[in-house]
């Protein structure tokens, strides 16, 4: 903290004033972009609080030597600079009904340091003033002399100006005035001057709050009066008392690594030109009426030095003053104030006591004093974001815990998922085994009632003929329905196995019809074959299944089909280099009614209950159509007319590679072969 | 006259394939389980010129009977074919005959597929 102190002290007062202002304005902004960022990065934020709280953790560290020298009476004092920071931070902010509300704290928070504020023109009229006329009621300035001294001080040096003390026109009180000029912040010009007038009692005894209330338990001088030959008038170090500032005997006591700029500093202090402002002693014999009496004094220190006080001023080589107790008036717009027509901007002292040389201790707590406010800002920012910090710890603890549940629940849906595709192994060698159970008893009836009706269990009469071909058939539909249920399951849980192989399609049309020519023949049903295009008619698809699909539209075509006049034609074309091959059945039947053709392609769905019960059938049959043709990657549809007939389409495309992946078909691998 | 072994443990099937088989002119043994099928074939006395054997048999299977027949020399004796109620992929096709049979067929069966496959099998 001394550091900023010295290196702001190569500049201005007002640079000066400004520090701890940059300071709270700094850790402001760094609580506030860590809150802007609460929302985008939990985690990020957690770090910036961390970090900050860390940082902060370690100027207060840093602190705590100085905090714990503050006793608890100097609290009270702590919560008045507090105020007075706070005011003039929020003045800093430019904001101009805070401005005002400043004004009107600024004269009740200091009404005990602060007389009067008061405003001049660029013309040095009285503008403004705290201070009205009981008379009257008009507003006066101090004295017309003063007015004079602040606003010439000011115009000429554009520069805060503290005038020596002077009795009060009123009550005679020994008074100064602390004027800054007002500036015009973008030309620079002069606008006028804003003054404070200060009781120098009411001064002193804040000075002994802030600095030296403890002056026996501190151990050295926290105030330093000088007259304006540098001698010293008042120092809680009664050794130095009446001795000249510059004396080998004060000088040679600074240390040495301060000493150099110091006696540099003291010299240009003393030498009256850079603001050792004047008691006049004569003038004011109070201050000698009771002398310590310290030998050998030329001149003797006030036994309440801070009834009056005499200070140095020197805005540039502010570090190394002896004492140094600076009063700062923030510059505010005349024409802004005067426009509003009413007076918003005001003079406002920021105090800061600096010291070097047996002052340490007052420099030290008056630094305290605002740190203090920093401190207890930062406490409280740094309570916040602790507070923040434990319930972000929180929430990501509680984060963690449903992260931990998830991971857990995840685990356990894995854990079923392995179950269900268990189950669903299970389920399938259940299908295969009901399949075979289902099926085995069918193996003697269809057995022998085929025996039964080629004559080789003895010849039958019509009636028992019939009886018998009627078990066989259904027994037979009953083998077929178990064989598609099975296949429909095995779509379903896409464990339908697809062997891609090249496939000569010529081949496995001539041999559909073929297969189906007695049937067909039987029915008085005409089966043709048509090839259009010129495409090879080679491909890659799983033949058996693509023969499946086949003979399922031909077994439909056939039974739905007219008898005797019924006109089967299979088609297959394929554009040369097409890149799809089209199937076709074509009817002459009665056609799938409109309102049943949505419907076809669904499970157990029937479009003729009647003829399909007549003609035996599962339902399942265009159903598996469907999903092997879509496990090609092709399609089927239909077109149909009520009367004319359907055709039944599907095409499949020409691309299928071997090893590709169809539909998410795959066999689970079995040791050896399922029964 | 061809002489065919067959294992089944369902004996009306049994029944039928042997009343198929010998309707046409072949010698039929019948057995129920996997085991009787073993020694009747380990019997010296018989000769089968074909085993006509189900898959799915309690206690040993077909897999089995023929796995005990090739580790004990038998298999190339014997002409093993197989007949299964279950759904019957070309690739299970394969796996059979991987291990030592002939070839297999599905059932239910009609009597001229049956024959065709017996008959195809002993030419």
């Amino acid at each position: 903290m001394s550091s900023h102190i010295s290196e702001s002290g190569k500049h201005t007062l007002f640079n000066q004033a400004t520090v701890p202002l940059i300071l709270i304005g700094i850790i402001g902004f760094s609580i506030l972009s860590s809150v802007a960022l609460y929302t985008a990065q939990a985690n990020e934020f957690k770090q910036i609080v961390k970090n900050a709280t860390n940082e902060l953790k370690g100027e207060l560290s840093e602190k705590s030597f100085y905090v714990s020298q503050i006793s608890s009476e100097d609290l009270a004092n702590v919560e008045e600079v507090t105020k007075m920071i706070t005011n003039a931070k929020s003045f800093q902010s430019g904001d101009l009904d805070g401005r005002k509300l400043l004004l009107d704290a600024a004269e009740s928070d200091s009404s005990d340091i602060v007389d009067a504020f008061f405003i001049l023109d660029k013309n040095g009229i009285l503008q403004y003033s705290t201070a009205t006329d009981p008379a009257t009621q008009k507003i006066i300035g101090t004295s017309s002399f003063s007015d004079h001294v602040v606003y010439v001080k000011t115009r000429e040096t554009l520069k805060p100006f503290i005038s020596p003390l002077t009795n009060a026109v009123s009550d005679n009180s020994l008074v100064f005035f602390v004027a800054s000029p007002i500036i015009d912040q973008l030309t620079g010009e002069f606008k006028g001057t804003v003054a404070a007038k200060i009781r120098a009692d009411t001064f002193a005894k804040h000075i002994e709050k802030l600095v030296v209330a403890k002056p026996a338990d501190i151990g050295s001088s926290s105030l330093t009066l000088l007259d304006p030959n540098g001698n010293i008038m008042y120092s809680a170090s009664s050794t130095n008392l009446g001795k000249n500032v510059l004396s080998e005997e004060v000088v040679g006591a600074i240390p040495a690594s301060i000493k150099d700029g110091l006696v540099a500093s003291l010299k240009e202090a003393v030498s009256g030109t850079s603001g050792i402002y004047e008691i006049n002693l004569k003038e004011h014999p109070e201050l000698n009426t009771s002398n310590s009496g310290s030998s050998g004094s030329s001149t003797t220190a006030p036994t309440n030095p801070f009834d009056y006080v005499l200070f140095a001023y020197d805005p540039v080589k502010v570090e190394n003053q002896i004492v140094m107790i600076s009063f700062v008036t923030k510059s505010a717009n005349l024409e802004t104030i005067l426009s509003q027509n009413e007076i918003l901007g005001g003079a406002f002292l920021y105090v800061f006591v600096y010291g070097t040389l047996g002052t340490m201790t007052a420099f030290g707590i008056a630094v305290i004093i605002i740190n203090m406010k920093l401190s207890s800002k930062v406490e409280a920012k740094t309570k916040e974001m602790e507070k923040t910090n434990m319930e972000l710890e929180a929430k990501t603890k509680e984060l963690e815990k449903t992260n931990m549940e998830l991971e857990y629940s995840t685990k356990e849906i894995s854990e079923q998922a392995k179950k269900l595709r268990e189950l669903d192994i299970e389920k399938e060698e259940f299908s295969a085994m009901i399949t075979h159970e289902l099926k085995t008893p069918l193996v003697p009836v269809i057995g022998y009632s085929e025996l039964m009706l080629d004559g080789t269990l003895g010849e039958l009469n019509q009636k028992q003929r019939e009886t018998v071909q009627v078990m066989n058939s259904s027994a037979v539909s009953l083998s077929k329905l178990i064989s598609d249920l099975l296949d429909v399951r095995k779509l379903e849980i896409g464990k339908m196995k697809f062997e891609m192989r090249d496939c000569n399609i010529k081949e496995l049309i001539e041999q559909c019809v073929k297969a189906f020519e007695p049937l067909a023949r039987t029915k008085g049903v005409g089966l043709g074959i048509e090839w259009k295009g010129t495409g090879k008619l080679i491909i890659k698809c799983d033949a058996k299944r693509i023969r499946q699909v086949l003979d399922n539209l031909v077994n439909n075509a056939i039974k739905f089909a007219p008898a005797g006049r019924g006109k089967i034609q299979v088609s297959v074309s394929r554009e040369h280099e097409g890149e799809s091959i089209t199937f076709a059945v074509k009817d002459n039947g009665i056609g799938i009614p409109k309102e049943k053709q949505g419907n076809i392609f669904r499970k157990f769905y029937q479009a003729d209950t009647s003829m399909t019960r007549n003609a035996g059938g599962t339902g399942l049959g265009l159903a598996i159509c469907k999903a092997i043709v879509e496990a090609h990657s092709g399609r089927v549809w239909f077109e149909s007319e009520a009367g004319v007939g359907t055709t039944f389409y599907f095409s499949i495309p020409t691309t299928l590679k071997s090893n590709m992946p169809l539909s998410g078909q795959e066999m689970h691998s079995r040791d050896g072969v399922a029964e | 006259m061809k002489h065919v072994l067959v294992v089944d443990d369902n004996q009306n099937i049994l029944n039928l394939v042997e009343l198929i088989l010998e309707s046409s002119g072949y010698s039929c043994t019948k057995a129920n389980t996997a085991k009787h099928a073993l020694e009747l074939i380990y019997d010296e006395n018989n000769n089968y010129d074909l085993i006509l054997m189900d898959l799915a048999m309690p206690e040993m299977s077909g897999i089995d009977v023929l796995k005990k027949l090739k580790q004990d020399g038998m298999l190339h004796e014997q002409k093993v074919v197989f007949f299964t109620a279950s759904s019957l992929t070309d690739e299970e096709k394969e796996d059979l005959k991987r291990i030592g049979a002939l070839d297999a067929m599905r059932k239910p069966f009609s009597k001229a597929e049956l024959l065709e496959f017996v008959g195809e099998r002993l030419t």
